[in-house]
């Protein structure tokens, strides 16, 4: 290996560009859409909605906060039960498990200030409204507005939490849980995943720099193109993210092993629809109330039922199992499912990208290859 | 000077209508095909449309078999029309297949129905031996036909049998304008409004709409698509959602979008 | 409670809609020769962030216009109403619009314009 890259050094030392070039194996047309997945790490913005965003009390408070079992009504539930910190933020579970079975696969938390809508099917429209959504689950940490609020009041955080937002005892239920998110949503947004191999690549490509991208293994390139191409994967994983943060039926089935559905993103819009913590709501922060139009201005749509929020690509080496409801345990198994897809779940007057790929089993090795090289930021 | 610009504040209400009681709903466009029967039983689909409100539903399934299933389940709700579809995924082919004359023959000697469809076809398929000895077929018997096409299509259909009544699947998919138009050409012509959700937002008609609405309101019908299996549990969702803009429109003129143009339809044999 | 509702649709009357002396935006397909000339900023779009575009329509007094948009290779449309809004005399401003996937985006406009209806169209490239 260490010989092979001495070698190559050699050959580019000895100024054969031409060698170099035949080493990147993408048109140009290709490095104008890979050119498009970054630069990564994009520039980290505080959150206007946040008025604790970037506060660095708030970040290390809303760490602790994050582990704390005591905020839950059973007293042994925290956030990193199910966001192990030191596995991605996942628990390795197709689904999540709180006081019961809950309905879906638990999503890791890198990278969410690239997010507009939160959860497999966007019931919240910000961070700190996402972080407020367990606290109140009956299935996770369980508590009411009230109960949360009596808890704080005696909690060995109070005072910390007290130097960011002032006295707890004149806030409402409803504000100390808007807080409480805030502050948690302080810490989980500053975690951000690094630059990959293929980031370096992609920057390379960016400056002309044939060299230092020829590093770039040629399966792991094959296997870019699959998914630019072929694939079609960039239509819906796109961007710096491989995310294009909306809601897309993939073909997966949607019932629920115990009976029912998962709605996916039309029971979403009526999450949005009756919650207090929008962008648009009071209790966002920032007077200009940034990002409400999304929450405005979104669409109801029958497409919507069973639709789920695409996930990003970073880091998928070490989520698995996969899809909103962990259904498939490995990147083998979510390739075979795009690449054999039920075209009969689909509407034949919906969204026309995917079909059957029916590709090779080496073409698979790529793709795989490549989606290997976003995971790789140690 | 700006006359109106009003935000789609969405209310907690916007999706479930007002009205104490429950408009019933005639679902004209709904499917239970062999997928769906493995997935969700008789007794549970037609729960599920007795909690929706559903009061009759127009159903093909490809196989015809959940058809015979609900239609034993629930005689007083099933109407039961036949698709030309053996298997799901024959859409773009069936025309071009001379089993689907021998398949549909087979059934009409085992079952009644009440209407042909839902069946695709776009422009000159509707000049296929097949389509035209369907069409045959469903004059023989006074059967609606419930198309899936263009306008093209419709043309030919009712180039081949002027008196025909078709129920236009998903109104051609086309806009206002020209869902009107043909309804003004053909008197016989009907629309469900299945998987369309472009008409209203949140529970207020755009102009266009409530305009086609109110200038044919004895035309239309709703219907919920069951196109994969998990989606029979978008009836009830389905069903609220039509009741939310029915809100928008004279009672006398929701009542008929939501359940009465459909027995109309039926009667006019 | 029922709002009244028509995200998208804006209704003024401008006195003149001048601004037409320099057309170097994107210039709209009409579907009738009587529709007066119709450009949008000309502007590479980014994928699935919210940009805005504006609207100028040449020598019209009063009209009142909607505005959506497709990717016609996919059949599907945008996930999100557009806010449209008159910014000075004839020219409007579309906010907020989301193509939420990289490539042909077709606009479509709806112009009316005392009685007479009017269509436009345009493509963007979103890269
Ligand atoms: C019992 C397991 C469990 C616990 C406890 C839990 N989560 Fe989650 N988390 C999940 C699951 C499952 C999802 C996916 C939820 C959905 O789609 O509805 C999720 C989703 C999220 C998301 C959305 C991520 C994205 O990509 O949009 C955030 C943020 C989040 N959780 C933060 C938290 C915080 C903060 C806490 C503690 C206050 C917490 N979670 C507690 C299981 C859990
Ligand atoms: C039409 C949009 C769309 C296209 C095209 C698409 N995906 Fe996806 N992808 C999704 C959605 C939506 C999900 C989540 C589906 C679910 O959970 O039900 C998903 C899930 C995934 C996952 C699982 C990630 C996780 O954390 O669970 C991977 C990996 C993936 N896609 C890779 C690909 C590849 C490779 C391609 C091209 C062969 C591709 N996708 C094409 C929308 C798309």
């Amino acid at each position: 290996m260490r010989l092979l890259l001495l070698l190559k050094q050699a050959v580019l030392l000895a100024g054969a560009s031409t060698a170099t070039q035949a080493d990147i194996l993408l048109s140009d047309a290709e490095i104008a859409q890979t050119l498009q997945h970054g630069p990564w790490p994009q520039v980290a913005q505080t959150d206007p909605s946040n008025r604790f965003s970037g506060n660095p009390n708030a970040i290390a408070l809303g760490q602790t906060l994050f582990h704390e079992t005591s905020l839950s009504l059973s007293g042994d539930l925290s956030c990193a039960t199910c966001h192990q910190p030191e596995q991605d933020f996942t628990d390795g579970r197709a689904r999540g498990l709180g006081k019961a079975l809950l309905k879906r696969n638990t999503q890791s938390l890198w990278n969410m200030d690239q997010f507009r809508w939160f959860g497999w099917s966007g019931d919240t429209d910000s961070l700190w409204a996402q972080s407020i959504t367990p606290l109140f689950h009956s299935d996770e940490m369980a508590h009411s507005p009230q109960s949360l609020h009596g808890l704080m009041l005696g909690h060995a955080t109070r005072e910390q939490i007290e130097t960011l937002t002032g006295p707890l005892d004149t806030v409402s239920p409803e504000e100390n849980a808007a807080n409480l998110g805030k502050i948690i949503a302080a810490y989980v947004e500053t975690q951000r995943s690094g630059q990959t191999s293929f980031d370096r690549f992609r920057d390379a490509l960016a400056v002309d720099d044939l060299a230092t991208a020829a590093n770039y293994p040629k399966d792991a390139q094959r296997g870019l193109q699959l998914f630019l191409g072929e694939g079609r994967c960039s239509f819906c994983h796109s961007g710096p993210n491989f995310s294009n943060s909306e809601f897309h039926d993939a073909g997966v089935p949607y019932f629920l092993a115990e009976g029912g559905v998962d709605e996916g993103r039309h029971a979403g819009i009526l999450a949005l629809q009756s919650s207090p913590f929008t962008l648009n709501s009071a209790y966002s922060d920032d007077p200009e109330k940034t990002g409400a139009w999304a929450v405005r201005n979104v669409r109801f749509n029958h497409a919507n039922f069973g639709m789920f929020r695409v996930p990003s690509l970073r880091r998928v080496m070490h989520t698995a199992p996969y899809m909103h409801d962990g259904s498939l345990p490995d990147i083998a198994a979510v390739l075979d499912h795009y690449n054999t897809i039920d075209m009969e779940r689909l509407h034949s007057d919906g969204e026309a990208i995917l079909r059957p790929l029916n590709m090779s089993q080496d073409q698979l090795d790529d793709l795989a290859a490549f989606l290997a090289t976003l995971s790789d930021d140690g | 000077m700006i006359r109106f610009i009003l935000p789609c504040a969405l209310g907690l209400s916007a999706l479930s209508p007002a009205h104490a009681e429950k408009l019933p709903i005639f679902d004209a466009h709904i499917h239970y095909s062999h997928d769906a029967v493995l997935s969700v039983p008789p007794t549970e689909i037609v729960e599920i449309l007795r909690k929706a409100g559903v009061r009759k539903a127009l159903v093909s399934s490809s196989d015809d078999r959940g058809t015979q299933l609900l239609l034993e389940a629930a005689p007083d709700i099933i109407v039961p029309a036949l698709r030309p579809y053996s298997r799901r995924g024959q859409t773009g082919t069936w025309m071009h297949d001379p089993a689907t004359i021998d398949y549909l023959e087979d059934k009409f000697s085992k079952f009644e129905y009440e209407a042909i469809g839902e069946f695709h076809a776009y422009g000159d398929d509707i000049k296929t031996d097949v389509i035209q000895a369907m069409i045959g077929m469903a004059k023989d018997r006074n059967l609606i036909l419930h198309h899936h096409g263009d306008r093209e299509a419709l043309d030919l259909i009712f180039d081949t049998w002027p008196e025909a009544r078709v129920l236009w699947a998903h109104s051609g998919f086309e806009d206002p304008d020209d869902i009107s138009d043909a309804l003004n050409t053909y008197p016989t012509l009907w629309a469900d409004l299945a998987y369309r959700s472009e008409m209203a937002s949140y529970g207020t008609l755009y102009e266009g709409w409530k305009a086609l609405f109110l200038a044919h309101p004895d035309r239309f019908m709703v219907g919920t698509d069951t196109f994969a299996p998990e989606r029979w549990h978008y009836v009830g969702p389905h069903a609220d959602f039509s009741r939310s803009w029915f809100e928008d429109l004279p009672d006398d003129v929701a009542r008929k979008i939501a359940y009465e143009n459909a027995e109309t339809m039926l009667a006019a044999k | 409670m029922k709002t009244l509702c028509i995200s998208g649709a804006v209704a003024l009357s401008a006195s003149m809609a001048l601004a037409c002396s320099d057309q170097s935006g994107l210039v709209l397909t009409a579907n009738d020769e009587a529709a007066p000339v119709a450009f949008v900023t000309d502007i590479t779009p980014p994928a699935s962030v919210p940009f805005d575009v504006t609207l100028t329509l040449c020598g019209t007094a009063s009209a009142e216009v909607t505005f959506d948009a497709i990717m016609p290779a996919h059949q599907h449309g945008m996930n999100y109403a557009v806010d449209v809004r008159q910014v000075t005399e004839g020219t409007f401003h579309m906010e907020n619009i989301v193509f939420h996937m990289p490539g042909l985006w077709e606009l479509q406009f709806d112009v009316k314009i005392d009685e007479a209806r009017y269509s436009y169209r345009g493509e963007m490239m979103v890269p």
